[in-house]
C-alpha cells in the first residue's frame, strides 16, 4: 500500500501531522458537522415516528441543504485527517465500521425519502407508513453507531492509551 | 483561595462516581460517546427551533417547533451527566485548563439565554399574529443560542489542546486506588 504512505508524506499529510493546531481544528469542524448531520437526522427520525405532530415533511426538505453542508464539512475534515494517517487508519476496524455505518445511514435516509415521496409535504398531520417508521429506527441506530465507532477510533489508533484516558 | 479550589476539586474527584469512572475501563469512553450523542440531540433540536425563529420553514407554527425543546433539554441532561462523570475522572486536569473554564462560562450563558427566551420571550412569540415580523429581541436570543452552543462545541473539542495539567500549583493528593493500568 505505497499510495497510503505516499499520501502521508505529501506536504499536506506532513503539515497536518506536525502542526500543533491542524488536527484539533479539523476535529472542531468534524464535531460541528456531526452535530448538524446527526442532529437533523435524529429529529427527522423522531418526526417520522410521530413526534412532534404538526411538523410537515417540507420543513425537513428545506433543511436538506444544511444537512449537506454539515456532511461536506465532515467529508472534507475527514479526508484531511485520513491523509495524515492513511497507512494506519485504513486498516483500523473502527474506522472501517464507521465508514460502513455512514454509508448505510445514508442509504437508510434515501430509502426513507423514497417511502415518503408520495406523502403530502405540506401536511403537518401526515401519517408515516410503518415501513418509514422501521427505517427511522434503523437510521437513528446507524447514525448513533457511526458516532460510537468514530469515538473509538481514538482508542484503537493509539493502543498505548488506555480506555480510561 | 487555591486551598478552597483544591478542596472542591477533591470533592469532585474522591467520590463513588469518580472512583467508578477511574476503575471501570470502559466508563470514560462510554461517557465521551454519550457526550457526542447528547450534543447531536441538542444541536438538532435547537437548529429547528432557532432557524424557525430566524425565518426558515415559515409554514410551521412556533408552537410546533417549540415541542422540540424537551429534546434539546434531554440532550443537555445527557451531556450534563456524562460531562460530570468525565470531570470526576480527573478534575485536577480539567480545572486548570483555561478553555475548560471558558467552556463552562459559555454553557452558563447559553443556559441563561434559554431561560430568558423561555420565561420572557416565548409567550410573545406564541402570541404573534401569523406572518408578523419576529421582534429583534427574540431573533437575538435565537442567534445567541446558535452562537453559544457552537462555541461550547469548539471549546469542548479543543480541551485536550489547551490542557494545562499541573500548571497552577495545585497539589492533589494521589487517588486512593490507582487508575486502571495505562
Amino acid at each position: 500500500m505505497e499510495v497510503l504512505t505516499w499520501l502521508e508524506n505529501t506536504w499536506l499529510g506532513q503539515f497536518i501531522q506536525s502542526d500543533a493546531f491542524a488536527h484539533p481544528i479539523l476535529l472542531c469542524f468534524h464535531a460541528v458537522g456531526m452535530g448538524i448531520v446527526v442532529g437533523l437526522v435524529l429529529i427527522f427520525d423522531l418526526r417520522t415516528l410521530g413526534y412532534p405532530k404538526g411538523l410537515p415533511l417540507r420543513t425537513f426538505q428545506s433543511l436538506v441543504g444544511l444537512g449537506w453542508i454539515g456532511f461536506a464539512m465532515n467529508a472534507a475534515s475527514g479526508v484531511l485527517m485520513f491523509v495524515s494517517e492513511a497507512s494506519t487508519i485504513l486498516f483500523n476496524w473502527t474506522f472501517q465500521l464507521k465508514l460502513a455505518l455512514i454509508a448505510l445511514g445514508g442509504l437508510s435516509l434515501w430509502i426513507m425519502g423514497k417511502i415518503t415521496a408520495s406523502l403530502d409535504p405540506l401536511d403537518g398531520e401526515v401519517r408515516f407508513p410503518p415501513a418509514a417508521k422501521v427505517w427511522a429506527v434503523i437510521s437513528a441506530l446507524l447514525w448513533i453507531g457511526a458516532i460510537v465507532a468514530g469515538r473509538y477510533i481514538a482508542y484503537t489508533l493509539k493502543p498505548n492509551i488506555s480506555l480510561d484516558g | 483561595m487555591a486551598d478552597l479550589q483544591t478542596d472542591i476539586l477533591h470533592l469532585f474527584r474522591d467520590n463513588p462516581v469518580g472512583d467508578a469512572v477511574r476503575d471501570i475501563p470502559w466508563a470514560f469512553s462510554v461517557s465521551e460517546t454519550l457526550h457526542f450523542i447528547g450534543l447531536s440531540m441538542l444541536v438538532g433540536a435547537l437548529l429547528l427551533v432557532d432557524l424557525r425563529i430566524l425565518g426558515v420553514a415559515k409554514n410551521v407554527s412556533y408552537a410546533t417547533v417549540l415541542k422540540l425543546v424537551p429534546v434539546a433539554i434531554l440532550g443537555f441532561a445527557i451531556n450534563l451527566i456524562s460531562g460530570f462523570v468525565l470531570f470526576t475522572s480527573d478534575p485536577f486536569m480539567y480545572w486548570p485548563n483555561p478553555l475548560f473554564k471558558l467552556k463552562m462560562a459559555v454553557v452558563v450563558l447559553a443556559g441563561l439565554n434559554a431561560l430568558w427566551f423561555t420565561f420572557a420571550e416565548e409567550k410573545k412569540l406564541l402570541a404573534l399574529p401569523e406572518g408578523a415580523k419576529v421582534p429583534t429581541m427574540i431573533r437575538t436570543t435565537a442567534i445567541l443560542s446558535l452562537t453559544f452552543w457552537l462555541l461550547v462545541i469548539l471549546g469542548g473539542r479543543l480541551l485536550p489542546t489547551f490542557e494545562a495539567y499541573g500548571d497552577v500549583g495545585f497539589e492533589p493528593t494521589p487517588v486512593a486506588a490507582p487508575a486502571s493500568a495505562p
